[in-house]
């Protein structure tokens, strides 16, 4: 019972988060690429519902920005700027030369909160592919290593133990290294996408493959059999039924650590390029000392995977608990 | 043993590879295995473990390939036949397992269940399959609402009515039944012999009955193997060979048999 809450919480919380970066050209004031220069790092805006004279306003506004002299900013209070909503098509902003930037502006006055949305997008759609390339691989591999067995079963096993010791990231590496310096962002996506996933399936295709030597010997597929059926019968009506259980609970362990390798590639400036964000370029704008000093509001990416990532391994776990007590 | 019996065995053997690589010998599971049966018959066929009854019962069903030997079921050699003969053959013989627990798909609806070889067979659309089913279901005694409950929720004896249920969906004409009936409980055995010999009545069957159990197999077959050590020691009527065992083997399941029964022994 606490794991059916479990799994339902997770489940519901990731929904949300997920619905909020796939609206992001709804929900982003700002576009990904829109930028103020001159308001480079700005800090996160406050909303304010009360004004310098201590009057309170029912909808919030904010203050414009000016230069303090030190290379930051200070509000000024002669510029305030209410928040309107359903403003230009998106949820909210406002009006110009104000400035909204909930999570502060990077280096080029990009707004953060904007980008990390938008970063989103690239960085889950990148783990939820990525997921969905290993296990189709995972699971045509693994059913058909212990479905027929033999040399057939070999050939698969010993590939995967192959794939398991190739040194992925410096294939990586080496691919780039044959593509133009600068390939465009579908280009980069599909490259991530074949490297995170290919690199992935050996761990599903062997849980896989075991449940399909398992289910060769299970007394209704022999009946079956018996009857006449094909082994596409077998597999289709049987074997993936079977499968579906450790499927569906590796896609959730391999969703979040998927996530996490766009992020660390694209960290190393090997996946999306800009100006399209996503969660791993943006924190490589945050590797230096200073910006983390300075400007912690660039850390927002990072911020943003922590709950995504943790709600997807609470979800994986507790999908293995029930999977033990299902038997 | 005339040529026109409705199952004719001759001279069947199987072997089966032992280990692997160098050191791999190959033993028999059982050879030289000869029977008769006509139509509408049971021959029971006894002996210990492992003494190549399962294996016969796999040949005879289309599941194993027998290594030497031949079987006609009317005049039609089983393992002569093509592909496409051979998936109609197929049809004809039913096997029912051991376990019927394990041979039950639990995702699947008791219903499903028994569909599944039409389905196999593509025999109708899923209006008249599901017809079918209920009617089998009927006829295999299982209550009428049962169609929607899923395997796991039969008790064991309901599992093997099943199991029943689902061999008769092609109209077979020889039913093996292997050890089916070991591991229930003495009055649902009762209840399962009398629903087998209640269906070989009504749809003129024949059924090759395997078990350890001498006993049981005696109030059932009018003729009974003993097997041991893959091959048949002792055949014929079963009065007369329980009256006369002469096999030490027979003598043996005869002695079990007898220690079992209440009054029988200690």
């Amino acid at each position: 019972m606490a794991e059916r809450t479990k799994i339902r919480s997770a489940l519901a919380f990731l929904a949300a988060l997920h619905a909020a970066v796939a609206l992001a050209g709804f929900l982003a004031p700002y576009g990904f690429a829109d930028q103020r220069r001159d308001y480079p790092y700005a800090p996160p805006a406050r909303l304010r519902f009360l004004d310098a004279s201590g009057r309170f306003h029912l909808r919030p506004f904010v203050y414009g920005l000016a230069p303090d002299g030190a290379g930051g900013y200070r509000e000024d209070t002669a510029g305030a700027y209410p928040v309107r909503f359903l403003f230009h098509q998106r949820l909210f902003g406002v009006d110009e030369p104000g400035t909204i930037f909930l999570c502060g502006s990077d280096g080029y006055g990009r707004d953060v909160f904007s980008r990390v949305l938008y970063g989103g997008q690239t960085s889950l759609v990148t783990g939820l592919a990525a997921a969905f390339v290993s296990l189709s691989l995972g699971l045509a591999l693994g059913i058909a290593a212990g479905f027929y067995g033999g040399w057939l079963d070999r050939l698969i096993m010993r590939g995967g133990e192959l794939a398991m010791a190739l040194p992925w990231l410096y294939l990586l590496l080496a691919v780039r290294a044959f593509l133009p310096l600068h390939i465009g962002a579908p280009e980069a996506f599909a490259l991530l996408v074949a490297i995170i996933g290919g690199s992935g399936w050996v761990r599903p295709a062997r849980l896989i493959r075991g449940v399909a030597l398992s289910a060769r010997e299970r007394g209704y597929v022999e009946a079956a059999r018996g009857f006449g059926a094909s082994d596409a019968y077998l597999i289709r009506r049987h074997l993936l039924p079977m499968t579906l259980g450790v499927a569906l609970t590796q896609a959730t362990v391999l969703i979040p650590r998927y996530v996490l390798a766009e992020i660390a590639l694209s960290f190393l400036g090997l996946g999306i390029g800009e100006p399209a964000p996503s969660w791993g370029n943006m924190l490589a704008e945050a590797r230096q000392y200073h910006a983390l000093v300075s400007h912690p509001w660039m850390l927002a990416p990072a911020v943003a995977a922590f709950p995504i990532l943790l709600a997807y391994l609470i979800l994986a776990d507790a999908l293995m608990e029930r999977q033990r007590e299902g038997g | 043993m005339a040529d026109d019996a409705f199952l004719s065995v001759r001279g069947l053997g199987r072997r089966f590879p032992r280990g692997r690589g160098p050191e791999r010998t190959a033993g028999w599971a059982f050879r030289g295995v000869s029977l008769d049966l006509a139509q509408g018959r049971t021959l029971g066929l006894v002996g210990p473990s492992g003494g190549g009854k399962s294996t016969l019962a796999r040949c005879l069903a289309l599941y194993d390939a027998p290594t030497c030997g031949e079987v006609r079921l009317e005049q039609r050699s089983l393992w002569a036949a093509g592909r496409r003969e051979r998936r109609r053959l197929r049809a004809e013989i039913q096997l029912i397992f051991q376990q019927p627990a394990a041979a039950l798909n639990p995702r699947f609806t008791a219903g499903q269940i028994v569909a599944e070889p039409l389905l196999i067979q593509r025999r109708g659309d899923a209006e008249s399959q599901r017809k079918r089913a209920a009617e089998l279901m009927e006829m295999a005694g299982l209550p009428a609402g049962a169609a929607r409950n899923r395997a796991l929720e039969f008790s064991g004896g309901e599992r093997q009515r099943l199991a029943i249920a689902r061999a008769l969906a092609l109209d077979p004409k020889l039913l093996i039944l292997d050890e089916s009936l070991s591991g229930l409980d003495v009055s649902i055995q009762a209840q399962i012999v009398n629903l087998l010999a209640d269906l070989q009545e009504r749809l003129h069957l024949t059924y090759i009955l395997i078990s350890h159990d001498l006993r049981l197999v005696a109030g059932i077959a009018g003729e009974i193997a003993v097997m041991d050590g893959g091959s048949i020691v002792e055949s014929g009527p079963a009065d007369e060979l329980l009256a006369r065992p002469r096999h030490p083997c027979t003598r043996e399941l005869l002695d079990a048999a007898l220690a079992l029964t209440p009054g029988g022994g200690p």
